[in-house]
């Protein structure tokens, strides 16, 4: 069974790519366009596991750091791993990431290897 | 950059004025100029993702077992690479944007608060994500050239 991938991103292109590049390597990939929709999808999920959460830090209405703040403190999502995929690569803000509750931080543009590696070593069996 | 408060004493009022309603006019046509050139690149970088999902739906029937099929993957991996520099183009024509609307908004208030170029620019800087923003204009801010910074390295940090 395909393990399910949350991706949080405000750009509608790079949400595209990051599907193009998860979904071609077999995961099934949800989106969401900033913290508030993420959260929203996340409480629509019902039974259904998301194994990994992809999430952007600076977004319109709700920023990655707050919405993996948020996560964290859910008990249901409390040990899903999440990366941060940003242009962001402040030293500052990748450990107010890593405060929150992140566990890796990629420098946006990415390459396909590079992600699909990352991916796999986040993604618990 | 406009100076601050108390330091404009070499600028007669008239020419102060003249550089005012000047900023007032050019101002909004280079914001629209320029919220024009990010929709068009937008609506470009949306059809060219078009095609490339189609190709990866194509290649994804297609297998990677041939040789053909290996190129076709790289081609289409650094078709994906090259899309993402929209996003970041993107967010630094954003800021840009953001701090004219700053200044027109500065020139049409009366009587509102100029900030002293120094402060100007550290309110901008402390909205760069990127270390090639910043190194650009830490280099403008000290020679008037910020041209030549290089984009990030592509980086993976585990925590």
């Amino acid at each position: 069974m395909a393990k399910t991938i949350l991706i949080v991103d405000d750009s509608a292109s790079f949400r595209r790519v990051e599907v193009m590049t998860l979904s071609g390597a077999g995961y099934e990939v949800i989106e969401a366009c900033d913290g508030i929709d993420a959260l929203d999808k996340l409480s629509q999920l019902g039974l259904k596991k998301i194994h990994l959460i992809i999430c952007d830090v600076n977004m319109p209405n709700m920023g990655g750091i707050e919405f993996v703040t948020a996560v964290k403190q859910n008990q249901k999502f409390k040990f899903t791993p999440v990366m941060m995929l940003t242009t962001e690569d402040s030293d500052v803000v990748k450990q107010q990431g890593r405060a929150a509750g992140a566990k890796a931080w990629m420098v946006k543009p990415f390459k396909s290897e590079q992600m699909l590696n990352a991916v796999s070593k986040l993604i618990l069996p | 950059m406009l100076p601050a408060q108390g330091e404009n004493n070499a600028v007669p009022a008239l020419r102060e004025t003249e550089i005012i309603m000047l900023l007032n006019a050019i101002l909004p046509v280079w914001l629209r100029q320029l919220g024009s050139i990010k929709n068009q690149t937008e609506e470009a970088v949306d059809q060219l993702a078009d095609s490339v999902s189609s190709i990866v739906k194509h290649f994804g029937r297609a297998g990677v077992s041939s040789v053909s099929g290996q190129v076709i993957r790289s081609d289409v991996d650094n078709l994906l690479l090259s899309l993402q520099y929209q996003d970041r183009v993107n967010q630094m024509l954003t800021v840009v944007i953001d701090d004219m609307s700053r200044l027109q908004r500065i020139i049409t208030i009366n009587n509102s608060r100029i900030p002293a170029s120094d402060e100007w620019l550290s309110e901008l800087s402390s909205r760069y994500t990127m270390h090639d923003e910043r190194d650009r204009h830490q280099q403008a801010a000290r020679n008037g050239d910020g041209g030549n910074a290089k984009p990030d390295s592509d980086e993976v940090t585990f925590f």
